[in-house]
């Protein structure tokens, strides 16, 4: 599943503004600074919640916590932290805790990745 | 072009997807959108304004995008039951897909989905009417639902959790857990919270409710005591908490239909000590063994407090009464 989750999301952008654009239509610079800081913000929490969720093993909250992430995530263009949250919601789905420490790794590292490279474009837009 | 103006309400819990529906609406000329980050508020806009399209995320705080949908439908509010109904989710779960086809939902929506995908499919469905049953058929279909919980062989969710159940180690004496009768196993199978036969609080909506609060917890005492995995006792523990949500908010609103002020002010009496225990129950480490039998011997404690005189009464007693 790891492997899997691996080439799944090799090559694949951390943010990708494009997507964001066919999302929303065409959104100015500002705009696009916005609709990031609020993905942020919202994200953010939801974030903590699911890094919390996966050390206790809350399937409950991990599973609403990526179900959430997965789709404002994918929205915003960012793909690979959304990719990564649709992995962890189907095992969670399908009971297969077993994977679930390998994926939980890479949950900080992308989320890292991702304000990253959000607080480069809002400074850009700024 | 729509030809009058229309509201659309949209629901859905994360504010980013529910700010992108209200913009999506709101770009369409004549259609004007209201929002609503969780299913009580939807309920209070569905009862106060006048709502041309409801579209809902399904997985939303109690009562949840199904529910708000079914009693939609079923006539239950003021909105008029066959207005379109669009769903707006990131799963499209074949249960789900099942129950929002029972309930003739116009359109599933798939997340994420672009401005103009969800302009076009919004226009479209102010514009072709679907053919909606009347708001019996529904409430018929809603109450065989909601009289489901009580028989236990036939719960969809029961049948998931005996799926889930692992070969059961030999039962400890717990002391507290209703003792097992070793006459039959059927009484072995008895709920952990039962309602009294042909007993009520003389309110219908709350005796339903309150039988499945008690179906329930008896569902997660079952796969709690059986040792299921953590994913099954979380996920009943879940359905547990939703039903103590929802008992508060028929509360709410069946306070101010009904009258008896007496009878109201024990009931909240008993309904803020089961709040504190629910909210035990969702914070509850499942691993913790001891904690949580303690919590479950409460639940009982408060069972038995609740449902005996003066809230619930044998009904024979309160035929007597409405006779006197």
């Amino acid at each position: 599943m790891t492997d899997s989750f691996e080439s799944s999301i090799r090559g694949m952008p951390v943010l990708d503004l494009q997507v964001l654009q066919s999302f929303y239509g065409s959104l100015s610079e500002e705009d696009i600074e916005a609709v990031l800081l609020r993905f942020y913000q919202e994200a953010s929490l939801y974030h903590q919640r699911l890094s919390r969720a996966l050390a206790m093993q809350n399937v409950m909250d991990i599973i609403q916590m990526a179900h959430k992430l997965k789709s404002m995530a994918a929205m915003t263009g960012a793909q690979q932290y959304s990719t990564l949250c649709i992995h962890i919601e189907r095992m969670m789905r399908e009971d297969a805790l077993d994977e679930l420490e390998m994926l939980a790794s890479y949950v900080p590292l992308l989320w890292q990745q991702l304000e990253q490279s959000i607080q480069a474009q809002t400074g850009k837009a700024g | 072009m729509l030809q009058r103006s229309f509201t659309v309400l949209v629901v859905d819990d994360v504010t980013l997807m529910c700010d992108f529906l209200h913009g999506a609406v709101n770009r369409i000329p004549n259609c004007n959108a209201l929002k609503a980050l969780d299913g009580k508020t939807a309920l209070e806009l569905l009862e106060d304004a006048t709502i041309d399209m409801l579209i809902t995320d399904l997985e939303i705080k109690a009562p949840d995008g199904l529910e708000l949908i079914k009693r939609i439908r079923a006539g239950q509010l003021p909105t008029a039951h066959d207005i379109p109904i669009l769903i707006f989710s990131g799963n499209a779960y074949l249960a789900q897909v099942q129950q929002s086809i029972a309930y003739d939902v116009n359109d599933f929506l798939v997340k994420p989905m672009s401005f103009d995908a969800l302009g076009k499919k919004v226009l479209h469905h102010l514009t072709h009417e679907k053919i909606i049953q009347s708001a019996s058929y529904y409430a018929d279909l809603y109450q065989q639902e909601l009289d489901k919980p009580i028989a236990p062989p036939k719960e969809p969710s029961r049948k998931v959790s005996a799926s889930i159940v692992r070969q059961a180690p030999a039962q400890e004496e717990t002391g507290y857990l209703p003792t097992v009768d070793d006459e039959t196993s059927l009484q072995k199978e008895k709920d952990f919270l039962s309602w009294p036969e042909d007993s009520t609080t003389g309110i219908y909506q709350l005796d339903r409710r309150l039988k499945k609060f008690a179906f329930n917890l008896s569902c997660f005492h079952n796969v709690f005591v059986k040792d299921c995995k953590l994913v099954a006792m979380e996920a009943e523990r879940n359905r547990a908490c939703e039903a103590i949500d929802y008992l508060n908010y028929v509360v709410k609103n069946l306070q101010k239909r009904e009258g008896r002020p007496e009878f109201w002010h024990q009931f909240k009496i008993q309904l803020v000590k089961l709040n504190k225990l629910g909210q035990q129950l969702e914070q509850a480490d499942l691993r913790h063994n001891s904690l949580v039998l303690d919590l479950l011997k409460r639940f009982s404690y408060w069972w038995m407090q609740t449902i005996n005189r003066p809230l619930v009464q044998k009904l024979t007693a309160t035929v007597e009464k409405l006779h006197d």
